[in-house]
């Protein structure tokens, strides 16, 4: 569908698992404590290549969020969620971040992340800092 | 007399009535029409000659020069001295000559020594008038007949009309020059200006929808695959498009057939998808290349492929290249990091190359017209201008992602469209500290191009991902018109270099359609332009 616009990321990044896609950089992790459906999730400052789905009220651990679904420009698997507004005031600083699930993302040292247990089901979040 | 002297015309009260009439008249002595002009005067009572002047013409004429030099100095009384005394040099410098020549030498010395001081002339400057006068050609011809004298006293006059300040002379042409102030400020203001035609007085100027391509005159349907780039040619007569069909295709424009479009070629010979094709300046050789594609060179007559560039390095990708005006140098950047930029000439011997680390990735590449200068836009946020003479470099650092560049028909200006949905518009020579911004268009994941075009390249097209072709006026941030038509998203943009009314578009939907002048502004569409103005 037209000419993909591919951002190329230079050093250590995360890319989608199933087409390589460069994600996000390993400088610009903001948090590692952030758990998804599937387990652990990275929150970034800066996502590359992905395009987000509809807005949605969503109800985390730390409260009531307005976020939207980011997907991978190249092959249009889920890769995480980004936070366009924060309803509580000391989660503001999620705003216009983007959180990447671990387990769908290759690491920086070809590292994978295999989904270990069962976690409960709803949406997760985390990281108080 | 001057009759009417507070008498004020004009919807607001700013016009006065006799400097009106008085500009009519001269407008009419003008265009050649002196009985209508004196009677004009006659029946307003307003002189285009004012008496001072009338007065002082005919003191130069018959050359009584006291007189003369007595009105000058009652009408320079209040102006600025510099003007005053240009003007008594010139007189004295006439009156001397004509006394000299009649061998009045006593009368000249009198000028020099009593009247020039009187009339508040240096000594430095009556030095620099007795000078003059001994130089002065019109000394060297000995006796003077009374044609020539007649001669001289006219130019004297003319160049007395120069530094006389107003209101007793007026400037020529005046009427002219306010009309057409008031026609250049409505063309200003003309967002849909497209044309050199004359304008029309009778009403005041703007411009409709008919002027700018607005409706699709043509499909193109011939690619099997989405159509990712489309450009006339320099000469307008023929177009070029490419597909991730792994094809490029050359058409021609048919000129006895209204300008319908034919396919003249089809290009075959590329592995992978084309996303990129340039013209040479004089048209007779088209390159083709893709992101993943190597550099192919072909010729427009025939459609043969004339050579393969990189062949002994396969895997030499350019994603983007450019002619240099001889049409025999072209310079390509490479869609892998540290490949950098080479140029070539056309029988694919390596002229310079740029490699190494200081070169990233080439998203786009483009020369000036003039051959002077190199622009690339380097993976993703960098544009560097080289000036290849002088190998100076000036860097623009932009915030987003830049996805394609486009360069104006005069060299002057480029734009980038950046992945954050915004146009940016630089300036070439580099004074500009903020580009121009332009929105209002879909681009989020792909590859979207626009263009300059028509009059001036005062518009700019671009492609947007909800399928629809985005015009914009360049002094208007938001689009001009939205043309639909196509059914998905519409990658680039082409606007003819020689026919201001036409508008070419490449789409995902495997067509390319071309767009010709609208239907004239419907009642209200013409009031919405009323508004933004």
């Amino acid at each position: 569908m037209g000419r993909l616009f591919l951002v190329n990321l230079e050093g250590k990044s995360y890319s989608c698992k199933h087409c390589k896609t460069n994600l996000a950089l390993y400088d610009d992790v903001v948090s590692k404590s952030f758990q998804s459906r599937h387990g652990k999730a990275y929150l970034f400052s800066k996502v590359v290549n992905v395009y987000a789905g509809k807005e949605e009220d969503r109800m985390m651990m730390t409260g009531l969020h307005t976020v939207v679904d980011i997907y991978c420009v190249k092959c249009g698997s889920y890769v995480g969620w980004r936070y366009e507004f924060a309803f509580e005031k000391n989660q503001k600083y999620k705003e216009g971040k983007s959180v990447l699930e671990r387990y769908k993302v290759w690491g920086p040292d070809g590292n994978n992340y295999w989904v270990a247990q069962e976690v409960e089901a709803g949406e997760s979040d985390t990281d108080d800092a | 007399m001057e009759n009417g002297l507070w008498e004020l015309l004009g919807s607001k009260g700013l016009l006065k009535r006799h400097e009106f009439i008085r500009i009519l008249v001269q407008c009419l002595y003008s265009l050649g029409f002196k009985k209508s002009a004196s009677c004009l005067e006659h029946e307003s009572n307003i002189l285009y000659k004012s008496a001072d002047f009338g007065l002082l013409e005919k003191q130069v004429l018959s050359g009584n020069w006291d007189s003369c030099l007595a009105v000058l100095d009652r009408i320079f009384d209040s102006s600025s001295d510099h003007t005053r005394d240009t003007a008594l040099y010139l007189v004295l410098k006439q009156c001397l000559v004509e006394y000299l020549k009649q061998g009045d030498i006593s009368l000249a010395l009198n000028v020099l020594r009593k009247q020039a001081p009187l009339l508040g002339m240096g000594k430095e400057k009556i030095h620099r008038l007795a000078c003059d006068i001994v130089y002065t050609k019109e000394m060297e011809s000995g006796e003077a007949d009374s044609f020539l004298v007649q001669d001289l006293r006219k130019n004297l006059l003319v160049e007395l009309e120069k530094l006389i300040p107003l209101p007793i002379v007026i400037g020529e042409r005046r009427l002219e020059h306010l009309v057409e102030s008031a026609v250049l400020h409505q063309i200003d203001t003309c967002l849909y200006h497209n044309s050199w035609d004359a304008v029309s007085l009778y009403k005041d100027h703007c411009c409709g929808r008919d002027q700018i391509p607005s409706e699709t005159v043509q499909i193109l349907m011939a690619h099997k695959n989405e159509v990712w780039f489309v450009q006339f040619s320099n000469s307008g007569k023929y177009l070029a498009t490419a597909s991730s069909d792994c094809t490029a295709m050359i058409w021609k424009l048919q000129v006895l057939d209204d300008n319908k479009v034919e396919l003249k070629h089809t290009l075959e010979s590329h592995q992978n998808p084309v996303s990129f094709v340039s013209w040479s300046p004089d048209d007779t050789k088209l390159l083709t290349c893709g992101n993943a594609e190597v550099l192919k060179l072909w010729d427009v007559e025939t459609g043969v492929l004339r050579h393969t560039f990189g062949n002994n390095n396969t895997g030499f990708t350019v994603s983007s290249c450019a002619w240099f005006p001889d049409s025999a140098r072209l310079v390509c950047g490479s869609s892998d990091p540290e490949r950098g930029i080479v140029m070539w000439d056309t029988d694919g011997n390596e002229i310079k190359a740029w490699r190494g680390t200081r070169i990233p990735k080439v998203v786009d590449l483009a020369v000036t017209p003039d051959g002077e200068s190199m622009i690339t836009v380097f993976s993703d946020k960098e544009i560097r201008i080289l000036h290849l003479e002088t190998k100076v470099e000036r860097v623009i650092s932009e915030e987003q992602p830049i996805t394609s560049l486009s360069v104006s028909s005069d060299g002057k200006f480029f734009i980038v469209n950046l992945s954050s949905q915004e146009i940016h518009l630089w300036d070439l020579a580099g004074e500009w500290k903020q580009p121009l911004k332009f929105s209002g268009h879909r681009q989020s994941k792909y590859v979207i191009r626009s263009c300059f075009g028509g009059l001036d390249s005062s518009f700019i097209a671009s492609g947007s991902e909800d399928s629809q072709v985005y015009l914009w006026n360049l002094k208007n941030a938001k689009p001009l018109e939205v043309l639909s038509g196509h059914s998905m998203t519409v990658n680039c943009v082409s606007w003819n270099p020689r026919n201001p009314r036409m508008l070419a578009s490449a789409s995902d939907d495997q067509t390319i359609r071309i767009w010709g002048p609208g239907k004239p502004n419907k009642p209200e569409k013409w009031l919405d332009n009323q508004k933004m103005q």
